[in-house]
C-alpha cells in the first residue's frame, strides 16, 4: 500500500466531513489575500530543505466509529500549532470529541471543517482525559464517545485552548504556502477531513503528506499522501484552513517574572 | 624584511647581556615633524657597537596599538621601524645592560660594590648563584603622531553566557513568517531543549495583556522577529533583534 489518494475507509470507521456551508473568507481571512504566495518554482528547494511539521506531532488521533474526522483534523492542527509555539513537552493532547459533540448532529452525522474551526475559535476545546491532564486541568474529556456529556463548567478550561487566528485557503498553492511557512492545514476531500503536515514531491507530482485520524496502524504511522490533482478538486467544496495562532497562557505558569537589571 | 636581521618583533623586549661591555652615547633619530597615524617610519640608531646589538633592549611608552621592530641593515646599521594606530607622543628607549654573576650577597651589598649605580636591577637565581643586570648606557627619543585614532572598532558586546537553564522567548509576526524562519525555528527547538533550555515562539496576537509574557514583549523595540533571553531568576540577559542563523542564537544562549 502506498496510501496515495487513498479513499478506502477501514472496517469500523466512517468518513464524516460535510461540505462547507459558509462562503470562502466569510469568517476568517483568505490566505491568498493576506500574503504573497510562494512561487511554485521555489517549492522544490524549500520542500527539500524543510522537514515539515511531523516532528511536532505527539500522538495519532483515532476517531473510531464516529463521524468526527473534521473535529479530529481541527484538533490535530491545533495541537501542532501549540507544539510549534511551546514545544511538545508543553503541548497538551486534546479531546476531539469535546468539539464534535458541539457541532455534530449524531455520532455518525459528520460535520464541516469550518463549523469545527469556528467552535474552536469561539469556545475552544477540552484536554484529553489522560492522567497527566486530569492533574493539571479542572475539566478533561475522552477521545471518543459522542454521547458523553461535557463536564459542568467545561467552558472555563476549554477557553484555555482556543485557536484564535485561522486562514481560509482557496487553492493548492495556498496550502503549499501555509505548510512551507509552518502552519498546519486541515482540509477535506471525498467526505473525509485530514491534517496536512508537509509538502512533498512524489511520483513527479506535488503531494500533501497528511496525518489521518484512523489510529497509528493506518498508513505509514498514521500518515498518507494526496496528490495535487486529487485534492485540488475538493478544496472549494470542503474547505482548507491553516491555524496561525492559539492561546498559550495555560503553559506559561513557570515563565519567570522579568527582573529589572 | 628579508634583508634585515630581526632582533625584536615587539616593543619592550629585553635581552640579557653576556658580560660587561663599553658603549658610547646611544642616539635614536626622531622624525623632524609629526607622523600620520599608521605611517611607517625608519628611526636610525647610533652609538651601539654591532657586537652589542643582540643585548640591547628596546622599550616604548605607551605601547598600545604600536608596531616597533628593531633591525639592522645589510651594512650593519641598526634602526627601528615604527608605526602607531593612535595619535600621541611616544617615548622610545634603547638601553644596553651589563651583568654580574657569582654574588651570594644581598642586593644592598651588590649596590654598594657598584657604587650605587644599579638602576632597576633584575635579580635572577641561576644555578644557586645570583645574577644582577644593570644598564650601562641608554638613549631615547620622542615621536609625535597626529591624526584620527585608527584602532579597530571593537565588536558589539556579546552578552556573557550565564550557566544554567534559560528562557528564550522569541516573538515573531506569524503571518510574515518566511519558510527560512519556519525551518530555523523547527531546527532550533530540539537544540535548545536538548540543553535544558526553554523556547517559546510567540506571535504578539498570543500575548494576553497584563501577563508575564507581556512584560517580555514590552522589552522589545523595533521590528520583529525579536528575542528575549532570560535566566531562571528572570534576569534579562539579552533583548533585541533575533540573529538570523541558528549558530548565532545558540552562541547568544550559551551552554
Amino acid at each position: 500500500m502506498t496510501f496515495v489518494n487513498d479513499l478506502t475507509v477501514p472496517d469500523g470507521y466512517i468518513a464524516g466531513c460535510d461540505k462547507r456551508e459558509c462562503l470562502l473568507g466569510s469568517e476568517f481571512p483568505v490566505l491568498e489575500n493576506s500574503m504573497d504566495l510562494i512561487p511554485r518554482a521555489e517549492w522544490g528547494d524549500l520542500a527539500t530543505e524543510y522537514d515539515g511539521l511531523e516532528s511536532l506531532e505527539s500522538w495519532t488521533y483515532d476517531q473510531r466509529s464516529e463521524g468526527s474526522c473534521a473535529s479530529n483534523s481541527a484538533a490535530q492542527a491545533m495541537e501542532i500549532a501549540i507544539s510549534s509555539a511551546l514545544g511538545k513537552e508543553r503541548s497538551v493532547r486534546l479531546s476531539a470529541i469535546s468539539l464534535y459533540t458541539r457541532v455534530g448532529r449524531s455520532a455518525g452525522s459528520g460535520s464541516s471543517i469550518p463549523s469545527n474551526i469556528s467552535a474552536l475559535a469561539k469556545k475552544g476545546i477540552l484536554p484529553l482525559n489522560t492522567a497527566e491532564n486530569k492533574k493539571r486541568f479542572n475539566h478533561t474529556h475522552p477521545a471518543t464517545g459522542f454521547s458523553a456529556r461535557l463536564p459542568l463548567g467545561w467552558e472555563t478550561t476549554a477557553a484555555l485552548f482556543k485557536a484564535t487566528e485561522w486562514f481560509d485557503i482557496a487553492s493548492f498553492e495556498g496550502i503549499a504556502t501555509a505548510l512551507l511557512k509552518g502552519y498546519p492545514v486541515c482540509y477535506g476531500r471525498a467526505g473525509h477531513a485530514i491534517t496536512a503536515v508537509k509538502l512533498e514531491r512524489r511520483g513527479g507530482e506535488w503531494c500533501l503528506k497528511y496525518k489521518n485520524s484512523w489510529g497509528s496502524n493506518w498508513g505509514q504511522n498514521g500518515h498518507g499522501w494526496d496528490t495535487e490533482s486529487f485534492c485540488s478538486r475538493s478544496i472549494n467544496s470542503y474547505g482548507a484552513y491553516a491555524v496561525r495562532c492559539t492561546k498559550i497562557d495555560y503553559a506559561l505558569g513557570d515563565l519567570p517574572q522579568v527582573k529589572e537589571n | 624584511m628579508s634583508h634585515l636581521t630581526l632582533l625584536s618583533r615587539t616593543a619592550a623586549v629585553a635581552m640579557l647581556l653576556c658580560g660587561p661591555l663599553v658603549a658610547g652615547e646611544i642616539a635614536i633619530k626622531a622624525p623632524g615633524e609629526p607622523l600620520e597615524v599608521k605611517e611607517h617610519v625608519i628611526l636610525p640608531v647610533s652609538g651601539i657597537p654591532e657586537e652589542a646589538l643582540s643585548s640591547a633592549s628596546v622599550d616604548i611608552t605607551p605601547s598600545t596599538g604600536v608596531t616597533l621592530i628593531a633591525a639592522k641593515s645589510w651594512t650593519g646599521e641598526p634602526f627601528l621601524l615604527f608605526q602607531a594606530r593612535k595619535p600621541g607622543t611616544y617615548t622610545i628607549t634603547i638601553s644596553l645592560n651589563g651583568w654580574i654573576a657569582g654574588l651570594d650577597a644581598s642586593t644592598a651589598k651588590a649596590e654598594a660594590a657598584l657604587g650605587g649605580d644599579i638602576l632597576a636591577t633584575q635579580l635572577r637565581a641561576l644555578v644557586n648563584r645570583l645574577i644582577l643586570t644593570y644598564p650601562l648606557s641608554k638613549g631615547s627619543c620622542l615621536v609625535e603622531v597626529a591624526g584620527e585614532d585608527d584602532s579597530p572598532t571593537p565588536p558589539p558586546p556579546v552578552p556573557v553566557p550565564e550557566p544554567g537553564e534559560k528562557w528564550v522567548v522569541l516573538f515573531r509576526e506569524s503571518s510574515q513568517q518566511t519558510p527560512k524562519q519556519a525551518k530555523m525555528y523547527l531546527t532550533l527547538r530540539p537544540q535548545l531543549e536538548g540543553k535544558g533550555h526553554n523556547l517559546l515562539i510567540v506571535d504578539p496576537d498570543q500575548v494576553t495583556k497584563g501577563t508575564v509574557l507581556q512584560a517580555y514583549l514590552d522589552l522589545l523595540e523595533g521590528d520583529l522577529p525579536g528575542v528575549c533571553l532570560a535566566a531562571e531568576s528572570g534576569k534579562i540577559l539579552y533583548s533585541g533583534s533575533l540573529p538570523d542563523n541558528i549558530n548565532d542564537i545558540l552562541q547568544l544562549v550559551g551552554e
